[in-house]
């Protein structure tokens, strides 16, 4: 594992972490109530929208990992990464308007609560909020063993000391703010990364010798690493093009940032802005892992350990410090960013969604309720990072795919046709969360069930949208609220 | 809003994706998500009176055009031959960064330009509001 010895970066670092300690003490006295918490009270412009979304859906898989997937098999995660051109403006599309007109009318503050909105009935919701249970504790997981890495690298400390400052910063802030703090950071780190996203990308092409060098360099190495779909195939490069493209309508951690807006109109140009500057962190993800596979090409580094070291290894050993450090405190940012959007994600589903499913009403002082879950999700999620690691790596995959078969046919689809039923919402997030689990869980015993290359998560998100419209034709029409028939016509 | 036909061409879509993926034809995949994408795009697209035939032939395109992307990147693609470049990636990949991005884009600049007129004009939204925000 590489260790930075630059007190720049080191120094970065420090002042990103105390920064979030500042902004979790303002986020602290702008949150009063669970709608604070939660929707950040409706109150956001559309560049803290923007910024929020983008970088709670870039996260540590993004900056970490996506890197090592290129380093690992070239083009064919690209597929993931480039297809957010249309897949971010897609969810404002199928989701922003209906959404956000919903929580215009009513007081709803979590996406479970515009699902019994939609269908009524107990199961729909419930339904809902364990599929997001699920994929928070494994995302969630992911985000905080990413934090004692990135922290690892960079200070040098053994990971349980780097994961103790991670989670102590991370626990202030989410507890004490909520969301509020959580999407502040997300605009500082979005902010950030874009500059910085275009600065490495220049010191990859520099360092690799130009985009023309790296080609040739990657060609005679293995022409498939650098065609169009990668070292994995075209299976794996389209079946991720399908799983992210569509599946990203389905990240409740993005669809949530739609409810926040302030002014409902703020949302025309919010899905080009959303769209391009996710682009924009793209190069970020593609130029790391293109250059360091490049290096190690032509002799010029060893081969790495692990395809996840990628990222700090570039950025500690081929960036200039300041860069570097920027770069650095924007990784820390981006995960600790979206494991709060996963803190609270779960937390509104203890405390709001499954009781209110089961009784009517949510746990009673539901913000103290909400910090109180916080942390305790917090220390469940750490101690599963800790001593599960296979297991979380198994939760984080499942969570993309458990979120995107889920949620893309009860809300994308629902929230846009009136014959969808409540049946149908229970049926496809019942055969999601079963599937993901059954095909993951039989891949990693040995068992593959599906052609190779094939994403477990795209299967899942196919099944779920047939079964969803199949029972929906089957079952009796569902008698709509006046309001919600005319919010599908609006 | 009957969006039925739709909702069923999409599960129709879905399946045949299905059968592209266990069959291992990754093309047949391929234009089966791309078409998916353009039957949900409608789908958010539709309500009285919309979309219009502009809006329509718009996503419409922006479908077809994929499809070509994609079709000419199988064709492109050949990893015995010698490198052929395009703004310094290989033909295929250039494809992907050049083209299908830019392209994905354009979904952003049409949700922008048809926002007042079509996806949420101001008297529909103050209409609902009006007559809604009351049981709050």
């Amino acid at each position: 594992m590489p260790t930075a010895d630059s007190q720049l970066i080191i120094t970065c670092v420090v002042v990103y972490l105390a920064s979030c300690a500042v902004i979790g003490v303002w986020a602290m006295r702008r949150t009063s109530s669970a709608a604070d918490f939660f929707l950040a009270g409706k109150s956001l412009g559309p560049v803290v929208v923007v910024m929020a979304t983008i970088s709670s859906v870039m996260s540590g898989f993004g900056f970490v990992g996506g890197p090592g997937l290129v380093y690992e098999s070239g083009s064919s995660s690209l597929w993931m990464v480039f297809v957010s051109a249309f897949s971010l403006p897609v969810v404002f599309l199928l989701t922003g308007k209906r959404l956000r007109l919903l929580v215009e009318v009513r007081p709803i503050l979590t996406l479970p609560e515009a699902i019994a909105a939609r269908y009524g009935g107990m199961w729909p919701p419930l339904a809902m909020s364990a599929a997001i249970f699920l994929g928070v504790i494994g995302y969630l997981g992911t985000q905080i063993l990413a934090i004692g890495t990135v922290l690892q690298a960079v200070l040098g400390i053994d990971l349980l000391v780097a994961l103790s400052i991670g989670l102590g910063v991370l626990a202030f802030y989410s507890i004490a703010g909520g969301i509020v703090a959580g999407v502040y950071t997300d605009l500082f780190q979005g902010l950030l990364m874009l500059g910085a996203a275009i600065a490495v990308l220049l010191q990859c092409l520099k360092v690799g010798g130009g985009m023309q060098s790296i080609s040739q360099t990657l060609w005679a190495m293995e022409p498939d690493y650098f065609g169009p779909w990668g070292s994995r195939g075209d299976m794996a490069a389209l079946s991720w093009m399908l799983l992210f493209g569509i599946g990203a309508s389905g990240q409740p951690h993005a669809v949530t940032k739609l409810m926040m807006l302030k002014d409902i109109r703020q949302l025309k140009w919010s899905a080009l802005a959303t769209g391009a500057s996710y682009l924009v962190l793209a190069m970020l993800w593609m130029g790391i892992g293109l250059a360091m596979r490049t290096l190690v090409a032509r002799g010029d580094h060893p081969e790495l350990e692990n395809p996840d070291l990628a990222a700090p290894t570039f950025l500690l050993q081929y960036t200039p410090e300041l860069l570097a450090g920027i770069v650095f405190a924007g990784l820390l940012a981006a995960i600790m960013s979206t494991a709060d959007s996963f803190l609270n994600l779960g937390a509104a589903a203890v405390v709001r969604d499954i009781p209110i499913a089961l009784r009517g009403r949510p746990l009673e002082r539901e913000l103290l309720w909400s910090r109180i879950v916080t942390g305790a999700l917090l220390v469940v999620s750490a101690v599963f990072a800790l001593y599960m690691e296979s297991l979380i790596a198994l939760l984080g995959t499942f969570g993309w795919g458990t979120f995107a078969a889920a949620i893309v046919p009860s809300v994308c689809i629902g929230m846009n046709w009136k014959r969808a039923t409540g049946q149908a919402c229970v049926a496809s997030i019942s055969t999601s969360i079963a599937l993901n689990f059954f095909l993951e869980m039989s891949a990693r015993h040995g068992y593959a069930l599906l052609p190779p290359g094939l994403a477990v998560g795209a299967v899942a998100l196919l099944a779920a949208t047939v079964v969803f419209v199949l029972v929906s034709l089957a079952t009796p029409p569902p008698r709509l609220s006046r309001e919600i028939d005319a919010l599908l016509d609006v | 809003m009957n969006n039925s036909p739709l909702a069923a061409l999409a599960a129709v879509i879905c399946l045949i994706a299905l059968a592209g993926g266990f069959a291992g034809n990754a093309a047949l995949l391929g234009m089966a998500s791309v078409a998916l994408i353009v039957v949900l795009c409608l789908l958010g697209l539709r309500s009285p009176g919309r979309p219009s035939r502009l809006t329509l032939a718009a996503v419409l395109a922006f479908g077809i055009g994929f499809c070509c992307l994609l079709a000419l990147q199988f064709h492109l693609h050949d990893p015995t031959g010698p490198l052929k470049t395009i703004g310094g990636f290989p033909a295929g990949t250039a494809l992907l960064v050049y083209g299908i991005a830019p392209l994905g884009l354009m979904l952003g600049v049409l949700y922008g330009l048809i926002f007042d007129r079509e996806v949420l004009p101001p008297d529909r939204q103050r209409a609902f509001i009006e007559r809604y925000s009351s049981k709050q």
